[in-house]
């Protein structure tokens, strides 16, 4: 266990060996002010922080609008065109002898 | 959670609900076969919206061929079964090219009254929709492949003048 007596010994050692010289940021004390003024900034609602970025918000809105819209017309598209197709094959496999004769598993 | 995440969230949700609104915009089902009792005409009816004389005159062919069909169905079963009991036992080759020829007839005679049948189904509904009605379902028939299941693939061709494959 350390003693008093080796601990002021150590702290003059240090004190005689250990110099920090640290490099002064110019900007540091800015950047502080800059963080403090950008969080009195930031609006207190949402709707408030929305008016502030509506044109980025916007254009993201209108973006997904688009693709879901798309992709969910493609795929109802596709659908129907699936299921008319289903409709059709039924439509002549109820008139096509050959087909009614393969659907019965003969050779 | 920041203003950030919330909109995104949002913005995901916004695009979710436009996604569905025009799924159910565009997508426009046809009715069930299934709760329609197996209703093979109803295709038909629903594509070419006819009604009245046109769809009684249409059904009342549509069964009657039915019944043609099935007829025809069985008379290939039969041929097919005929030629392969041949081919199993050995037979001699004039019995096999015997048999052989009768299926190919038996084909074309089925394939001949079907289409007749399409094309009196499209004389029936006819105009625009008539020549429509015949540019579908004709080449379906024309080019399945009958030594397969049934299928929606239109790029098959027809094998009907090959009895051998039977």
């Amino acid at each position: 266990m350390n003693n008093h007596l080796n601990d002021e010994q150590l702290r003059q050692l240090v004190r005689q060996s250990w110099t920090a010289s640290p490099r002064a940021d110019a900007g540091f004390r800015a950047a502080v002010w800059a963080r403090i003024e950008a969080g009195r900034r930031l609006p207190a609602t949402w709707s408030a922080w929305l008016k502030a970025n509506l044109a980025g918000v916007a254009v993201y809105a209108a973006a997904s609008i688009v693709v879901a819209g798309t992709g969910g017309g493609l795929l109802a598209t596709n659908q129907a065109k699936r299921e008319r197709d289903q409709l059709i094959q039924r439509y002549v496999a109820s008139i096509d002898p050959h087909q009614r004769a393969n659907a019965q598993g003969n050779p | 959670m920041s203003y950030r995440w919330i909109t995104a969230a949002a913005i995901l949700a916004v695009g979710l609900v436009a996604g569905c609104l025009t799924y159910f915009c565009f997508h426009r089902p046809m009715p069930d076969a299934e709760a329609h009792g197996h209703d093979s005409l109803m295709w038909v009816r629903q594509e070419f919206k006819i009604s009245g004389e046109k769809l009684a005159r249409v059904e009342k062919m549509h069964e009657d061929y039915e019944l043609i069909c099935a007829d025809h169905c069985q008379a290939i079963a039969d041929a097919r079964k005929e030629l392969k009991r041949l081919r199993d036992a050995n037979a001699p080759q004039a019995e096999i090219a015997a048999a052989e020829a009768k299926a190919a007839s038996t084909d074309l005679l089925c394939v001949t009254s079907t289409q007749a049948h399409i094309k009196e189904v499209a004389a029936v509904i006819g105009g625009d929709e008539g020549r429509r009605y015949l540019s579908i379902v004709l080449p379906r028939v024309a080019s399945f492949d009958h030594a397969a299941p049934a299928t929606l693939d239109m790029q098959k061709t027809s094998t009907h003048d090959d009895p051998a494959r039977k």
